[in-house]
């Protein structure tokens, strides 16, 4: 009974939907900055799945009709990154610059401790787009030979960081001017250091907005080339 | 009829993207190339932000909410990331904060040293 409702596909929508609410309205309603949604939802239903004995298949069966959206929500990523078109060229060598070596710096740096940390190849290849917004991380890191599942859990990882410690670090190393500050957090954790760099002042989560969708292009294009150029060098 | 048409302009820039990525064999994801031809088509002209704004803001809004099912495929590979969980959380950790002072500290010299050489303007970064 349990097996045949579960593979009713409004059944993987409706629990998505539900324990997604249900952590949000948590979260707002007791203020904790570390709660985030997306991260416990998804331990919840994995925790729920194994209690119950159903299987991630039959919960795809209607999971699958959200998944499908990822690929149409990321294009619509360019209506933000139009929005902030003004500020872009305003600012276009500080921005192009600082999350162009940042971007690369990035991937270097996970390819870098990776190799010295020995981890099997796909695990290494699904951290190098931990940095952009899921939409892109979850494709870009399907390409390169990555798993996406656990591609988005350093995403949320890495994009969880950024309120818990972004903001000490940026004074402690005296980055003070906010534009800078927003830049980092937009080009190092995408949406969730925005919602932060947006606390910290309007400059910011501007600059924080417009780099989350300037570094994911960055990543895509630098990715596959850095991590061939590291293998050929490392071995 | 105003959603289905902003739904069917989105959903197209997504096929194309995807249709050339697979005709050109393009190492970038499909809805990236999207992404970019929407950006290129809103900065030229061609689609005006009120014929995709509304459907476009919804999307973005349940953003979060797509990608739980994603999420949940963890519990497929749970033997790939228990061996190596401490290295994971160390490389995430450090890799980030690096990657934090490195972009702060560059946009700040970047625009230091432009405020330098043309003519100091005091300008506060104000969004208009």
């Amino acid at each position: 009974m349990i097996d045949y409702l579960s593979k009713e596909p409004i059944f993987g929508v409706i629990l998505t939907i539900v324990v997604f609410m249900f952590f949000r309205m948590l979260g707002n309603k007791f203020q904790w900055k570390w709660l985030n949604p997306l991260a416990f939802s998804i331990l919840a239903i994995i925790l729920f799945l194994n209690m119950t004995g159903i299987s991630y298949d039959n919960y795809y069966v209607g999971a699958k009709y959200v998944d499908m959206f990822i690929g149409p929500a990321t294009v619509a990523l360019a209506l933000p990154l139009y929005r902030s078109l003004p500020l872009i060229k305003k600012h276009a060598a500080s921005i192009m610059i600082s999350v162009g070596i940042g971007t690369i710096f990035n991937i270097l740096m996970v390819l870098l401790l990776s190799a010295m940390f020995k981890l099997k190849e796909p695990l290494m290849l699904s951290l190098v787009p931990k940095s952009v917004t899921t939409a892109i991380a979850m494709d870009l890191s399907t390409q390169i030979g990555g798993v996406a599942a656990i591609t988005v859990l350093s995403v949320i990882t890495t994009g969880v960081l950024a309120p818990l410690c972004a903001e000490p670090i940026l004074k402690m190393f005296g980055i003070d001017d906010p534009m800078a500050q927003g830049l980092a957090l937009g080009t190092t954790s995408h949406a969730i250091g925005t919602s932060k760099a947006m606390e910290m002042g309007e400059v910011q989560g501007a600059m924080s907005g417009l780099a989350i969708g300037i570094a994911g292009i960055a990543t895509v294009i630098l990715a596959p080339i850095l991590t061939n150029l590291v293998d050929v060098l490392i071995g | 009829m105003k959603i289905l048409q902003q739904l069917l302009i989105i959903l197209g820039f997504t096929f194309v993207g995807k249709v050339l990525q697979v005709a050109l064999h393009l190492p970038i994801p499909g809805s990236v190339i999207g992404m970019v031809l929407l950006f290129v088509g809103l900065t030229r002209g061609w689609v005006k932000e009120s014929q995709i704004a509304l459907v476009s803001d919804y999307l973005l809004e349940i953003l979060s909410v797509l990608f739980i099912p994603a999420g949940v495929g963890l519990m497929m590979y749970f033997d790939l990331v228990k061996n190596s969980f401490v290295s994971l959380v160390i490389i995430l950790l450090v890799s980030f904060v690096t990657s934090l002072l490195v972009v702060g500290r560059t946009a700040q010299f970047v625009k230091k040293r432009q405020g330098g050489t043309a003519k100091a303007s005091k300008e506060e970064p104000a969004i208009d």
